[in-house]
């Protein structure tokens, strides 16, 4: 056996004896099992958000299919009949929702999936008059953030680790027994390696275990993704111990290694981030929506003659010119669709001018994760559990391919006077989320690791440099 | 007896140089903070007031047109930033800045500051009150965790009980002195908020401004108080420096960081608040069963021409007085209010209720209740958001009651062609929110102050009952 594993004993044999460990031990699991029930409680919300969407897609659309096989000689049936066969009606009662369906691990980190939409009706009309911008939220409830194993491993995970090892060697100090400790023939190097190894394991162990414990509740299946959590969980943690390490060089009491570790905590956690936001925030203009939406309205409530619009409509789509049968009523319709469109083509470029401007706010906050492990570790977080922006942005580039497919099959239906049938109706258009692969999370890990390594190093550096007086 | 301690024992902090350090830092993040947090609000307020200038111009220039159609175009209210709320953001980058303003339905307040700053706004924004609220508790900690710990590792305790001073004067002393250490370091929040309000409300402190930031003052000394008391007694009946600083740091971090999150999340799962799909889905299907003012065909529309035909005593709605377009629309306005203000109000209220689960926790968790009166008096709490919502709607309700009025009583009888002057929009005067009264607040957040009242008094009263070392030695220590 050699001397490492017996300083490891016996720290083990230390820890495990006092109350502390209990202590932290018991306040982790149970913050993670709360965070893990939590997690799944949302996600199992969402879901039955999203079946109760598909039911009521499917009942709107069978009520239409059904209309058309309604005896129409009965009195009210035709009726019924002549308004399903109408596209129009199709379009308005027939309309489906385009779903952005929870990952295999987002109950672990919900990310922005309460702040946005992750579904959305999509009718031929204008889609920018028909994005839902938010999800309904409690304020209140946004500003605290949500209680998910994100915010386990982010918040509190440190905080462990800066109880379980503030005290590392000033403990021995205050106690007296470091001259004991060091009149024996093992390096003092060896004893605080010994201390820190075990306590890193002893964390990774309760990661490990919190991860598992996640995937058994959430029945996660996804081997890649959760071996990647881990890889980012592990790596954050490292960093923590990196901070630690440095610290404790610089042989301070116990009470001035908890005080600068806390501080160091909310820097690192809370003063950084809030400050760059803040920063960004004053510097960065926030994309001017609402101006959009007042041009929108100006142009949208202005109505030119439906002639003029229809015909604005053919120079874009030559394929369906002259194919109204110019009846009055028809007209109406093709050129609320029109005029629709119009809106749509003038206006996409500001919208996604817009939305690049939000985007310039992203890739600065990107530039900046090196400094902000934190923030660092929750992008990581919510790519892999598919509730960060890309995901959003990727899932709103589907949705405005969906309003063409969608559009596409109600439009020319309309203006050719082609009536809806039973077939139509089954063959509606159906919007799939196609997961794309995430961007790598090397680069985020990789700037962990770096942090752990500098301040790590600079720890041993300096521990080698002045040794105990 | 108790200003010798209080002096003996600031002069022994205020010569710390680690203690120097932290209060250096304490200003330097308050600076930093009050200094964005300023530059962000007057920029939000100019942005504000320059929106609403423009969307003003833009419904004074419609030009001659349908009233109804004006009620179609519509017009936007924005949320003013409250005078003090460059202190206290509270939940304003998570609300809407605006509500469009229309007919026939009521929208909700759209373009909150989080929906374009990616995940950084999930950890928050340094505003003054995230320093004040939750750093400077912390500092208190650090200042007063080895008040008597310090003196027993000295060995001193006992010196200075023989000079004939008890543990309750020894501790009040202490705690007095650290309370004017602690006076000393906010001061400085003081005097630049009071500046900056002077700067910032446009050259006119109100009294009512005044007001909020006295019981600001108030309620923050009163937290700062609980908690110096608490930590001086923690240290008291603590048999170590280390015992006393592990104590008093598992309560900062459970009441300010695990009990606030849980609360939020645990509300929201008691009172479970719809989504926007099954929100929107049971507002339709209660608004069809209204009357709807644009589909002649519509049967309740039919209903109600027989009913005023007949209260008309005339038999067609071209032999009517006043336009039955102008009517149907109105009375299609009043259902779908009706709907619209059921569903919302119902939809605020479970957010309420959720909020109140926060409320009740600021009894346990001093930090909550101090927040939460901070939120409600710079005015940037929910309830205030839910405020300025539902003034936004009562002025739309008028606005659009007024046009369909008008059509009512100036259009000819079937005139679909009707058009007012261009100088008609004049008549609706502007939207202006009201905020709400420091009373009505200060009624809402009874239990916060409740809260804030008792922990002040729970600590006085600890340092009162503190036992004399003869009574009860050794001091029993708290489970660690």
């Amino acid at each position: 056996m050699n001397e490492l594993s017996i300083l490891i004993r016996t720290e083990w044999l230390l820890l495990t004896r006092g109350q502390t460990l209990r202590w932290l031990l018991g306040l982790l699991a149970g913050a993670g099992l709360y965070a893990i029930f939590y997690g799944q409680t949302e996600v199992r919300r969402q879901r039955e958000t999203m079946a109760s969407i598909s039911r009521d897609e499917q009942a709107r659309a069978g009520t239409l299919r059904s209309a058309l096989t309604l005896d129409t000689t009965l009195a009210g049936n035709a009726k019924k009949w002549e308004l399903a066969r109408d596209p129009y009606r199709a379009d308005m009662e027939g309309y489906r929702f385009a779903i952005h369906p929870p990952g295999p691990i987002t109950a672990f980190s919900l990310g922005q999936r309460d702040l946005f939409p992750t579904y959305q009706g999509v009718t031929a009309g204008s889609l920018l008059r028909q994005l839902d911008p938010t999800e309904l939220a409690n304020p209140q409830k946004l500003l605290i953030g949500n209680f998910d194993l994100a915010f386990v491993l982010i918040y509190l995970l440190p905080l462990f680790i800066i109880a379980l090892s503030y005290n590392l060697l000033s403990a021995e100090t205050e106690a007296g027994t470091l001259p004991l400790l060091r009149s024996q023939p093992v390096g003092l190097g060896r004893v605080l390696a010994a201390k820190l190894l075990l306590r890193l394991g002893l964390v990774l162990g309760a990661v490990v275990l919190l991860i598992g414990l996640a995937t058994l509740l959430t029945g996660a299946t996804d081997a890649e993704l959760l071996a990647q959590w881990l890889a980012v969980s592990v790596a954050y943690t490292l960093f923590w111990f990196g901070v630690v390490g440095l610290v404790i060089t610089f042989q301070g009491s116990s009470a001035v290694n908890a005080m600068v570790l806390l501080g160091a905590w909310l820097v690192l956690v809370l003063v950084t981030p809030a400050l760059v936001q803040q920063v960004l925030a004053l510097t960065q203009p926030a994309p001017d929506y609402q101006g959009l939406q007042s041009q929108i309205r100006e142009v949208f409530t202005k109505r030119p003659p439906k002639a003029e619009n229809v015909q604005k409509y053919y120079q874009h789509h030559p394929e369906l010119a002259g194919s109204d049968t110019m009846n009055a009523d028809r007209y109406l319709m093709m050129s609320f669709y029109a005029r629709n469109e119009v809106l749509d083509r003038q206006f996409t470029p500001r919208m996604v001018q817009l939305d690049e401007q939000g985007r310039r706010y992203a890739t600065l906050v990107e530039s900046l994760t090196g400094l902000m492990p934190a923030v660092n570790a929750q992008e990581l977080f919510n790519r892999l559990a598919g509730t960060d922006e890309a995901s959003r942005q990727d899932y709103l580039t589907q949705v405005s391919a969906f309003h063409e497919r969608w559009k596409a099959f109600i439009i020319p239906r309309k203006f050719r006077g082609q009536p809806m049938t039973e077939a139509d109706y089954a063959q509606l258009p159906r919007f799939t989320f196609v997961p794309i692969a995430p961007p790598g999370i090397g680069a985020g890990i990789g700037w962990l690791l770096l942090g752990a390594g500098l301040l790590g190093g600079l720890g041993i550096f300096r521990f080698n440099r002045q040794p105990l007086p | 007896m108790l200003s010798l301690i209080a002096h003996n024992e600031r002069r022994s902090v205020v010569r710390d140089r680690r203690f120097r350090l932290l209060t250096a830092l304490v200003w330097g993040l308050l600076l930093t903070a009050c200094f964005v947090g300023f530059s962000r609000y007057q920029s939000l307020k100019a942005q504000r007031e320059a929106a609403t200038r423009d969307v003003r111009q833009q419904w004074l220039g419609q030009g001659p047109r349908n009233p109804h159609s004006a009620a179609h175009y519509g017009t936007y209210a924005f949320r003013p930033q409250s005078d003090l709320s460059f202190v206290e953001f509270g939940v304003d980058s998570f609300v809407g800045t605006t509500v469009y303003l229309e007919g026939h339905r009521q929208n909700e307040a759209r373009y909150s500051t989080a929906q374009s700053a990616g995940t950084l706004i999930r950890f928050g924004e340094l505003t003054a009150a995230l320093v004040l609220q939750l750093l400077l508790p912390l500092l208190i900690i650090f200042l007063c965790f080895n008040s008597f710990t310090k003196e027993l590792e000295s060995n001193t305790l006992g010196l200075l009980l023989s000079q004939g001073a008890s543990m309750r004067q020894l501790a009040l002393g202490k705690a007095w002195g650290y309370g004017q250490v602690i006076a000393l370091i906010a001061l400085p929040a003081v005097l630049l908020t009071g500046g900056l309000l002077g700067l910032g409300s446009d050259a006119q402190l109100t009294t009512d401004t005044l007001l909020r930031a006295a019981c600001l003052l108030l309620f923050f000394g009163l937290y700062y108080a609980g908690f110096l008391l608490v930590s001086v007694w923690v240290s008291a009946r603590s048999r170590s420096s280390a015992t006393a600083l592990t104590v008093l740091l598992g309560f900062w971090l459970v009441t300010f960081i695990l009990i606030p999150k849980a609360t939020a999340n645990l509300g929201a799962t008691l009172y479970e608040a719809p989504t926007r799909f099954a929100f929107t889905k049971a507002l339709h299907d209660d608004e069809k069963q209204g009357i709807d003012g644009h589909n002649p065909e519509d049967e309740r529309v039919k209903a109600l021409e027989t009913k005023v035909l007949a209260q008309y005593g005339v038999d067609s709605l071209s032999q009517l007085p006043i336009s039955f377009e102008g009517l149907s629309l109105q009375e299609g306005e009043k259902y779908t209010s009706m709907v619209y203000n059921r569903h919302f109000g119902a939809l605020q209220t479970v957010f309420q209720r959720q909020n109140r689960v926060t409320d009740f926790a600021g009894l346990v968790s001093p930090y909550l209740a101090v927040r939460n009166l901070s939120m409600g008096l710079a005015g940037s709490d929910y309830r205030q958001a839910v405020a300025f919502q539902q003034q936004a709607e009562a002025y739309r309700f008028r606005m659009v009651e007024y046009l369909n009025n008008y059509l009512r009583y100036h259009a000819k009888p079937g005139d679909r062609k009707y058009k007012v002057a261009a100088d008609f929009w004049q008549q609706i005067p502007d939207f202006h929110y009201q905020s709400a009264t420091v009373g009505s607040v200060l009624g809402h957040y009874a239990p916060a102050i409740a809260a804030l009242l008792l922990w002040a008094v729970l600590g006085l009263g600890l340092l009162y009952r503190l036992p004399e070392p003869g009574q009860t030695n050794p001091a029993p220590t708290p489970a660690v």
